[in-house]
């Protein structure tokens, strides 16, 4: 029943789209890092309205599904007179929604730098944003790793939602072969293959990360 | 301390800007567009054979495709396609985010309200499909299909006119159509292969292509449902420039006989006597 011609033709097809699958990923990934550690720097350092900013941030994108923000976004684009950027958009709304999780992610790890650390940055006459830069984020993002990783691999199985606002990326390309050959198998059987590859990737680079800095830490 | 100010003001800034739809600048007709930028973005659900669908490498073709070539041609633009599920093309014209879309939609009266259509390229009638001998469709009477279970994709035509049909049948005091949902045709017809629906219904020509591409299963068309719908392209009412240039390029490939050609390659048969004006139905 397995049909390997089909199966054959496929690949090069799902393989292009498996490359923009893991360039969505990796720019919603960045997008997320900046936009988690910005609102998670609002909301503990001093500046008037930081915190209510970053707690509203975070409650927005964690209580609206994201294919609402995909379509928000997309279809506001236009309104800013931007057309026809999809993989922009779809980047743009999954690191928003993604940067509201690393927010809470780089919280809790900021929150458990000791004080007495902070105090002997101050006390050696760091400003406030060396204390930031050199003391706290660095060990922030360290113990986060493995939350981090796990909040990505999230972020690569919602890039299919992206296909509604037009990025072909690996599920949608699936999903349009099978709609020219009616069978099902041979297409979605790589696709689940290189979402495996792609996130078992993702992890080896994260492992690789904490050996280095556990290393430079201990 | 200055980095910090500079990065909560543009966030700010940024907010702001997202949120103040009054601020869209003055937008000109997309035929403009189109012809400023030498290629026109086109919104198009390429799952929908013989409307549009992919060939083996992946090109986009099938009927609106081809038309949509001549067109281009004849302006001498590129056609930018922008690749999209069919969930995303409505509203994604209303918003903007795309020139216009070749995919193929049934002019109805409530889309109408919200865009607007290009003549008709091809008229349509859904009908039901079923598994060969199925005891309990043998026919396309709606008080006959009554009780039993039906799939259809999501959002579209053949969905909405089962569901008013339902309304009927409820207010004649019987049961409704049971009615599932998929994203795609081939959904559909796997829902229909498996039992857990007795029944498809779309459109017809879209069932042929379907039971032709499964010559493994053994299914018959019962019969047609509903009105004879018309299907068009859609355009932003914003655009009514557009609008009218692709009328004016359809009913130059209609009367040099292109379409007839087309519609004979794709569906097997030519459709005569598409109405060029009045085609809205009432709401």
């Amino acid at each position: 029943m397995f049909n390997l011609d089909l199966f054959y033709e496929s690949v090069p097809i799902l393989a292009s789209a498996a490359i923009v699958t893991v360039e969505l990923t990796v720019c919603s990934v960045i997008l997320s890092l900046l936009f988690g550690t910005i609102s998670v720097m609002l909301q503990l350092s001093k500046i008037p309205g930081g915190y209510w900013l970053s707690r509203t941030y975070v409650s927005i994108m964690r209580g609206t599904p994201l294919l609402v923000q995909l379509f928000v976004v997309f279809f506001g684009l236009p309104l800013l007179g931007i057309k026809g950027q999809a993989f922009l958009a779809a980047a743009v709304a999954i690191g928003l929604n993604s940067g509201a999780y690393t927010t809470e992610i780089l919280r809790a790890a900021v929150q458990n730098v000791p004080e007495g650390q902070i105090e002997a940055a101050r006390a050696m006459g760091m400003s406030t944003r060396q204390i930031w830069f050199r003391v706290i984020l660095p060990q922030a993002f360290v113990v986060s790793l493995p939350a981090l990783t796990s909040e990505f691999t999230i972020v690569l199985k919602s890039t299919p939602l992206a296909s509604v606002v037009a990025v072909t990326e690996l599920t949608y390309a699936g999903v349009v072969i099978q709609a020219r050959a009616f069978s099902a198998v041979e297409i979605f059987l790589p696709i689940a293959v290189g979402y495996v590859l792609i996130a078992l990737s993702f992890t080896q680079v994260s492992r690789w990360l904490e050996r280095r800095f556990r290393l430079l830490h201990t | 301390m200055d980095t910090r100010y500079i990065i909560t003001s543009t966030a700010a800034a940024v907010i702001a800007l997202g949120m103040n739809a009054g601020l869209a600048p003055a937008k000109a007709d997309a035929l403009d567009d189109i012809m400023e930028r030498g290629s026109m973005i086109v919104a198009i659900d390429p799952t929908f054979a013989p409307f549009e669908y992919t060939d083996s490498e992946g090109n986009i073709i099938g009927y609106d495709p081809e038309l949509l070539e001549a067109i281009a041609e004849d302006w001498g633009v590129e056609i930018d396609y922008q690749v999209m599920a069919f969930s995303g093309v409505i509203p994604g014209l209303i918003a903007g985010s795309f020139d216009f879309t070749a995919t193929a939609l049934n002019i109805t009266a409530e889309r109408a309200q919200k865009i607007d259509f290009t003549i008709p390229i091809t008229s349509t009638v859904n009908a039901i499909l079923t598994t060969k001998g199925n005891a309990n469709v043998t026919n396309s009477n709606i008080n006959d299909l009554s009780g039993n279970r039906c799939a259809v994709k999501q959002t579209t035509q053949p969905e909405q006119m089962m569901q008013s049909m339902n309304e009927e049948l409820s207010a004649a005091g019987m049961d409704e159509v049971e009615l599932l949902s998929f994203d795609t045709v081939e959904q559909t017809i796997a829902a229909l292969v498996d039992g857990r629906v007795d029944c498809v219904v779309d459109d017809i020509v879209v069932l042929h292509k379907a039971m032709a591409s499964r010559p493994d299963i053994e299914m018959e068309i019962v019969g047609e449902i509903g009105t004879k719908a018309v299907i068009g392209w859609g355009t932003n009412k914003d655009d009514p420039k557009l609008n009218a240039a692709l009328n004016d390029a359809l009913k130059k490939l209609k009367a040099s006989g292109k379409m007839g050609e087309l519609q004979e390659k794709h569906f097997g048969f030519r459709i005569d006597n598409l109405p060029e004006e009045n085609f809205i139905p009432e709401g």
